[in-house]
């Protein structure tokens, strides 16, 4: 089957008065091209100039437009110390009575929790959380400001509600104990999804 | 595959002749007077300023040479008579002599002071401030210097010092420091044992895997048996009296010779690069098989070409070849004019680098370019700035070829490019240029195509594309559109995607047509990943604190030069305008920016987003802000963070910032222009389109999702993303 729609268009002559006189009336009103997704009412084309007019006597000033505010754009908040040479970065893991263990590379850092000082912009720091019972959590400290990190430890029987989790190809059936389907939330994994499951091409845009 | 194209820190085996040689240090202490200025004759003299401890000598090593260009005396300096801080450090060689002068006295006397330092980044890197004067840290800045001065890897964490970073094809060019220390290296390296006719007797020398590379191997023995038996039974002297056979009858073996002899020629150049790459130190022969395209001689041509700039990556092309049969030195002198180009357009705030009037391909005179009027109305062709910029700071610098880099680079040590700059006349700016210039951009998308890629058999069906996708930024000048750059780029076409049921499909990612604006443009970038985004790819080994552990993979996701949206992005968004008369932006998710998948631009397609090479979003992006009225925003909040799964493990992906925004006040206008659609259909395809040859569960492809699925990504919502 073609994937492709066709669609039979009935031959009819090309030019008719009755048809000119219709375009004529509709060209004005169909100036704005179709958006994709067309949000609120809109009802008047952008307020600027058709961008590539050519105006007839040179460019006068340009008069800024009305601007919104950029509320949604939150600058970070500024700190207390910008040009202090370290840097204080917090891990908290919950559950702390699972003691657990802070990582980085082979440097144990301690049990959590842990406040590691740091040169400023020295690099981020790749941790790694252990704990009996759960999972290795694998997290990143940014050393640009202070920073301050919570982590909930995820027990290896609760691995399958993660995103990310795939069934065992030998797995059993929904609701078995020894895998179960992947989580609704991953559609991207597949119980077949096997070793070679890589990023696909278009992954940059 | 995308992530072939992802660079490494690579271990490079010393320099297989290191520089042992050195001349010996002659201090040319010249006397030093106040110069007339402009002084008709300019007495030999180099700048004598008087050196602290941690100053650098500024007394040359060697004289430098004289160019053959003429310079104007006018634009030279009086040398500097008293010790100069270092910011304020400039140098001009006149007459193969280099003096110190007064970088702030160049700048008043209209020359612009090109940096050489390494601690250089572009304009768009650069720190900002808040209204009240507070500092607004572009924390990327410090990753880019590290990167370019082979100091640390893409996380900004220290580089072994083994390692070296090749990232100009990614936006970011070697520093004077890594450029001095190939210079000097690569002293005496001429490689003249390589064999440049042989190199240069074929084309392109495929780059196969290993059974291939086998097979065709034996494939090639097995031909060469036959022929040369053929040969002899015809009473031929060899497989090359029988490819010049024009008997019809002998036709096909007569083809099958020529065959055997453009493989012959491509072994023989194989040969000759496998020479080039161990005499220029970049392969160890010990772990090289002769004859083998293996991991090593693959390791050194994917370096080469880095170093050198070439868009062939592994295959090893015409231009590679070419490259190849260059000395070092040359490509050593290109690299250098690369970087000063680089450079002396960012210091000038230019962006005219001649590709509105590009020259033919085929050699032939090139046809009248867009023109503009000058102020007392004559008409001017648009010029070509980048290159009489660059040439003149080659100038001022005393540099003309290699040898003079070579020289350049004795005559300073690393650590005066702590301070090194140069000042240089260029050329004047046209009359269009201002503080405030009113630029616009134009895309089109060329030619289109909306019909599905492949027929009813499941076969690719043919759709050639004459116009590619273009980005020209106009400036608005007494009444016209003056075009300043025109530059390849992307749109969108047919993807493939994974689908809410698990299974691929294709869907046509178009790029919107239409008046847009850019309000934001973003340094250094994070792209927020689908839900949908395999995981794959999300973690990576890495060397962490004395031990080789999983990290999560923050390449393409940025910031960074791999991130999905390159060094630099420019949001497009649709301003409208409500029947209670309040504006708001519409993001459908489409950007201009920076790729590291630098192949992409010649001519595959996006998700709908415009890609430019990283280097030319930087150029581009950092003369808007330089010549637009705007706002520094400066790192804005995300503070986003996912966990996923992944053997046996849990990773975080966090992303504290978006990127370093910058507001431009008006917004930039932007139309993307629809291009020539061909073929049947004249509208997209909405939804999911099955993969021929793919199993599905059910006949009807799931419906398309939610926010998450507009053309570029994620989009955040903070864009104004009404959707």
């Amino acid at each position: 089957m073609s994937p492709v729609p066709t669609s039979a268009v009935a031959r009819k002559p090309l030019f008719s008065w009755r048809r000119f006189a219709l375009i004529l009336f509709i060209i004005p009103a169909c100036g704005k091209p179709a958006s994709p997704q067309p949000p609120a009412p809109i009802v008047q084309a952008p307020a600027t100039a058709p961008p590539f007019a050519a105006p007839a006597a040179p460019p006068a000033p340009i008069a800024p437009p009305e601007m919104p505010d950029d509320e949604a754009l939150t600058a970070e908040d500024p700190e207390q110390d910008p040009g202090s040479a370290k840097v204080s970065l917090r891990l908290e893991v919950s559950p702390r009575s699972a003691r657990p263990v802070v990582y980085w590379g082979r440097q144990k850092l301690g049990e959590a929790p842990v406040t590691i000082v740091r040169p400023r912009r020295s690099g981020p720091m790749d941790v790694v959380i252990s704990a009996s019972g759960f999972l290795d959590h694998h997290t990143r400290l940014f050393t640009d400001r202070d920073d301050r990190l919570s982590i909930a430890l995820v027990r290896s029987q609760e691995a399958t509600t993660m995103l990310g989790y795939k069934r065992r190809p030998d797995a059993g059936e929904a609701g078995s104990t020894d895998g179960g389907l992947a989580p609704e939330r991953s559609p991207t994994v597949r119980a077949d999804a096997g070793a070679g499951f890589t990023m696909p091409q278009g992954v940059s845009f | 595959m995308w992530l072939s194209t992802q660079p490494r820190s690579v271990r490079t085996p010393a320099r297989a002749t290191p520089f042992l040689v050195r001349c010996g240090i002659t201090f040319l202490v010249c006397s030093c007077k106040p110069a007339p200025e402009p002084p008709p004759a300019v007495p030999p003299h180099t700048a004598p300023a008087p050196n602290k401890p941690d100053e650098p000598a500024a007394a040359p090593a060697e004289p430098a040479k004289k160019s053959s260009r003429p310079k104007s005396p006018e634009a030279l300096l009086p040398p500097a008579t008293t010790p100069l801080p270092a910011a304020r450090r400039a140098v001009q060689v006149w007459e193969g002599q280099e003096r110190l002068v007064d970088a702030d006295f160049s700048a008043s006397k209209g020359l612009v002071v090109v940096d050489l330092t390494d601690d250089w980044a572009p304009m768009l890197f650069a720190d900002g401030e808040t209204t009240e004067g507070k500092p607004l840290i572009n924390r990327y800045r410090q990753v880019f210097v590290g990167l370019a001065n082979n100091k640390t890897d893409a996380d900004g964490q220290p580089l072994a010092p083994h390692e070296k970073n090749y990232l100009e094809l990614f936006g970011i060019p070697p520093s004077f420091s890594v450029l001095r220390e190939r210079f000097l290296n690569d002293e005496g390296h001429d490689c003249s044992e390589v064999d440049t006719a042989k190199l240069l007797g074929t084309k392109s020398i495929p780059a196969w895997g290993e059974s291939t590379e086998r097979e065709e191997l034996t494939k090639h023995e097995r031909r060469k048996v036959n022929l040369a038996k053929a040969a002899i039974e015809m009473g031929l002297a060899d497989i090359a009296a029988l490819a010049l056979d024009t008997a019809p009858d002998n036709a096909r073996l007569a083809r099958e010779a020529k065959q055997h002899q453009a493989f012959e020629a491509k072994r023989e150049a194989f040969a000759q690069v496998e020479k080039r790459m161990i005499c220029e130190g970049r392969m160890n022969p010990a772990k090289h098989k002769v004859g083998k395209f293996d991991t090593a001689l693959r390791t050194a041509v994917t370096d080469f070409q880095r170093e050198t700039m070439l868009l062939d990556r592994t295959d090893i092309g015409s231009s590679t070849l070419q490259a190849m049969a260059r000395s070092v030195g040359e490509n050593n002198m290109l690299a250098l004019r690369r970087v000063l180009s680089e450079r002396a357009t960012h210091a000038g705030g230019i962006i005219e680098d001649g590709s509105v009037n590009p020259a033919p391909k085929d050699g032939s005179e090139a046809r009248p370019g867009p023109t503009y009027k000058t102020m007392t109305g004559e008409e001017r062709p648009v010029p070509d700035l980048v290159t009489p910029a660059t040439d003149a700071t080659l100038d001022w610098l005393g540099i003309e070829t290699a040898e003079d880099a070579l020289a350049f680079f004795k005559r300073h040590k690393a650590s005066d490019f702590r301070w090194l700059k140069v000042a240089v006349p260029f050329p004047p700016k046209p009359d269009y240029y201002g503080d405030h210039m009113d630029l616009s951009v134009e895309i089109d998308r060329g030619d289109v195509w909306y019909d599905f890629p492949f027929d009813a058999k499941g076969d690719a069906t043919y759709q050639p594309r004459k116009i590619l996708p273009s980005l020209t930024l106009f400036t608005k000048w007494r009444g016209e559109r003056v075009p300043l750059v025109k530059w390849r780029s992307t749109v969108g076409g047919w993807r493939t995607e994974m689908a809410s049921d698990g299974h691929e499909y294709m869907r046509y990612k178009g790029s919107d047509v239409g008046p847009r604006v850019w309000r934001h443009i973003v340094a250094a970038p994070v792209w927020i990943p689908p839900e949908s985004t395999p995981l794959g790819g999300m973690t990576k080994r890495k060397w962490v604190n004395g031990r080789s552990q999983y990290v999560t993979n923050y390449d393409e996701v940025g910031p960074g030069y791999l991130s999905a949206y390159g060094l630099a992005m420019a949001i497009n968004v649709e301003r409208q305008v409500h029947s209670d008369g309040h504006v708001t932006y519409f993001d459908n998710g489409i950007r201009a920016h920076g790729s590291s998948d630098y192949r992409s631009l010649s001519g595959r397609f996006s998700h709908g987003c415009h890609r430019l090479y990283n280097n030319l979003a930087v150029r581009l992006f950092s003369f808007v802000l330089k010549h637009r009225e705007r706002k520094t925003v400066g790192p804005v909040n995300l503070d986003f963070r996912r966990s996923f799964y992944r053997d046996e493990k849990t990773f975080d992906l966090r992303l504290p910032v978006r990127g370093y925004y910058f507001l431009l006040d008006p917004p930039m206008q932007v139309e993307v222009l629809e291009g020539n659609i061909k073929g049947k259909l004249k509208k997209p395809i909405e939804g999911y389109v099955k993969k021929p040859g793919e199993e599905y569960p059910t006949d009807k492809p799931p419906h398309l999702g939610g926010g998450q699925d507009k053309a570029g990504g994620a989009a955040p919502a903070a864009e104004g993303n009404d959707a």
